[in-house]
């Protein structure tokens, strides 16, 4: 298609094979380039190999991030990868190829991925931005891609492109990934949360983190985490909620119930402005987490975040 | 309330708010702290609202406080809660009357003043709550100055827990548990004029989340816009942790501070807050970290 970079466009690419993938992606980047366009790349590992190989010096020329590190949490790919690209370059048409979705995340991962696909469309409504994500057909399952013509207004399959006839409201879409949470293991530690024990809550954190073997600085992020969730759980909710916290993996886990309702579905994903105290909270969440999960509805709030090595 | 021994851990420059549903424990911490007062050449000024003066005086001599010397001297003195407040609550009129009194402490040769107040005042009067939790905001400037501390009685009786939840968070540190018998303040706010220059000690959250912007607020006004004039310095040396609240309100002190914001001896949980929200972005605010 052609584009004046005006406004954004938001496609999903499928490949099956490195050849596909990079018959999709290096022409995207390069004509970018061609036009004075700045080029993101936020993808996999392996992918991030096959493109410097085949991009040669023009990789250079290319911003590249490791979708697996700094998109690991998919709630902080808009806020920590995506917007900060975009608004960089202050109305410029910019160009971006981001792959959140690949065959290794897990089932806890995935409803959160497919909410950030989805909640890109009103994120970057009217930026100038043209995405293009990949999607391994040969290695996801068909819910993937289906869920792809879901989150995406286009689709480029090799030499077709198409508009997707099942892109929805990305508010309503991303809402329908709102999905219930398992309940926490027998063997996980469990707390009241309350305004009068915020700072033995803290204590608590720092012990079960330290228990679970994280690393000090990992530990202190872990309750810089559960701090700002809690305070929420206080401010916004009737003030009390239900803390429970097991390690996983050489992580911690830990997961706060309250009866609050987030009703904002970008809460967390935009970077606050300097002046704003509020609004910080869930965004520092998801700087420091490697995955946030939200479940929510009228008079009941279920968080669980993953705080990793 | 907090063991009534706790009230032992407070110094010059603490502001808390004592929540109590007892009044023999009440009278206990309270005749520990006039007592401590005595000993440390301070001045108590016990501002009464639900009990009548004979009763305090009997209560505190009857918990060994000698009172008939103490009140003599003046070292001791009782006042209606209305002295201080007058009709009806004047946040800033009531605090100026404070500060005098603190003052005239130190004019008459005391080492520091003791403030007890009792805000069973504010709850007969009918206060507006947000109107009450203005007086107690504006108390931190005074307190931080390290010449008086600050006890404000709050009988849970009075108050809903909601509203001493709200009330709480305008003091540094609360006592919130029955029976903690190792309370002590959450955070403690030492405040220098020249430089200008405030310590931070303890931890900072969503239970004093209100004590510490009416201390910046003052540290920032009575400065003139004269060139050459030394940046706001914040020790943050001794400050374990500040939540994601505190730190937006840091950056937004930098943006408005003429000569901009030092925070020194960050910790690294501190550090790290404030790298999340962007702090190393913003003009005006410099931070260094403790060295390892």
């Amino acid at each position: 298609m052609s584009t004046t970079g005006a406004t954004l466009v938001h496609e999903a690419l499928l490949y099956r094979n490195p050849i596909e993938y990079l018959a999709g992606t290096v022409g995207f980047i390069e004509s970018g380039l061609a036009r004075g366009e700045p080029v993101l790349v936020a993808t996999t590992s392996a992918n991030l190999a096959l493109l410097r190989d085949a991009l040669g010096a023009t990789a250079e020329r290319v911003e590249l991030a490791n979708m697996c590190q700094a998109g690991r949490n998919p709630g902080r790919i808009l806020p920590g990868i995506l917007l900060p690209f975009v608004e960089a370059h202050h109305g410029k048409p910019v160009r971006i190829i981001g792959e959140p979705i690949w065959a290794g995340r897990t089932d806890l991962e995935y409803p959160a991925c497919v909410q950030h696909e989805s909640l890109i469309n009103a994120a970057l409504a009217g930026r100038p931005a043209w995405i293009r994500c990949p999607y391994d057909a040969a290695a996801l399952d068909q819910r993937a891609l289906d869920d792809a013509e879901r989150t995406h207004p286009r689709l480029v399959d090799g030499a077709v492109e198409r508009r997707s006839d099942r892109y929805g409201d990305p508010v309503r879409t991303a809402a329908d990934f709102n999905l219930p949470l398992p309940a926490p293991p027998e063997h996980a530690a469990t707390v009241p949360v309350q305004l009068a024990t915020l700072a033995e809550l803290r204590r608590f954190v720092a012990d079960q983190a330290a228990a679970a073997g994280l690393p000090p600085a990992r530990a202190a992020d872990a309750t810089i985490v559960v701090n700002e969730l809690v305070t929420n759980t206080i401010s916004h909710a009737s003030g009390t909620g239900t803390l429970a916290c097991w390690p996983e993996g050489g992580g911690l886990v830990c997961q706060l119930t309250d009866d609050g309702h987030i009703t904002d579905p970008l809460v967390g994903r935009l970077p606050p402005a300097i002046e704003s105290v509020r609004g910080r909270g869930l965004f520092l969440v998801n700087q420091l987490c490697d995955l946030v999960r939200v479940h929510t509805g009228p008079g009941s709030t279920t968080i669980r975040v993953r705080i990793g090595p | 309330m907090a063991h009534p021994t706790s009230v032992d851990r407070l110094d010059l420059g603490d502001h808390v708010c004592w929540t109590f549903d007892d009044d023999d424990r009440r009278l206990a911490a309270m005749a520990r702290f006039v007592t401590a007062a005595l000993e440390r050449d301070h001045r108590v000024i016990y501002y009464l609202a639900a009990e009548s003066e004979p009763a305090l005086l009997a209560g505190l001599r009857g918990r060994g406080v000698p009172v008939a010397a103490a009140t003599g001297s003046g070292q001791l003195r009782v006042r209606p809660a209305e002295e201080l407040f007058g009709g009806g609550l004047d946040p800033q009129a009531a605090v100026d009357r404070l500060g005098r009194a603190v003052d005239e402490a130190l004019a008459d040769g005391y080492r520091g003043a003791r403030i007890v107040t009792d805000l069973a005042w504010a709850a007969a009067a009918g206060v507006e709550l947000e109107l009450l939790i203005r007086y107690e905001e504006l108390l931190n400037p005074l307190f931080a100055g390290d010449h008086a501390v600050g006890v404000c009685l709050y009988d849970r009786r009075r108050f809903p827990a909601c509203d001493l939840h709200r009330i709480g968070t305008a003091h540094p540190g609360t006592t919130w548990a029955e029976d903690d018998s190792v309370w002590e303040p959450l955070l403690r706010m030492h405040r220098t004029g020249d430089p200008p220059r405030l310590r931070l000690v303890g931890e900072l959250d969503l239970s004093n989340r209100r004590a510490v912007p009416p201390v910046l607020t003052a540290m920032r006004a009575p400065d003139p816009a004269t060139p050459g004039r030394p940046p706001l310095v914040i020790d943050a040396s001794e400050l374990t942790f500040a939540d994601v609240s505190f730190a937006g309100l840091l950056l937004q002190t930098a943006r408005i501070a003429p000569a901009g914001l030092q925070i020194r001896g960050c910790r690294p949980a501190v550090a790290r807050t404030l790298e999340c929200v962007g702090a190393s972005e913003v003009p005006g605010i410099a931070v260094t970290e403790a060295p390892a």
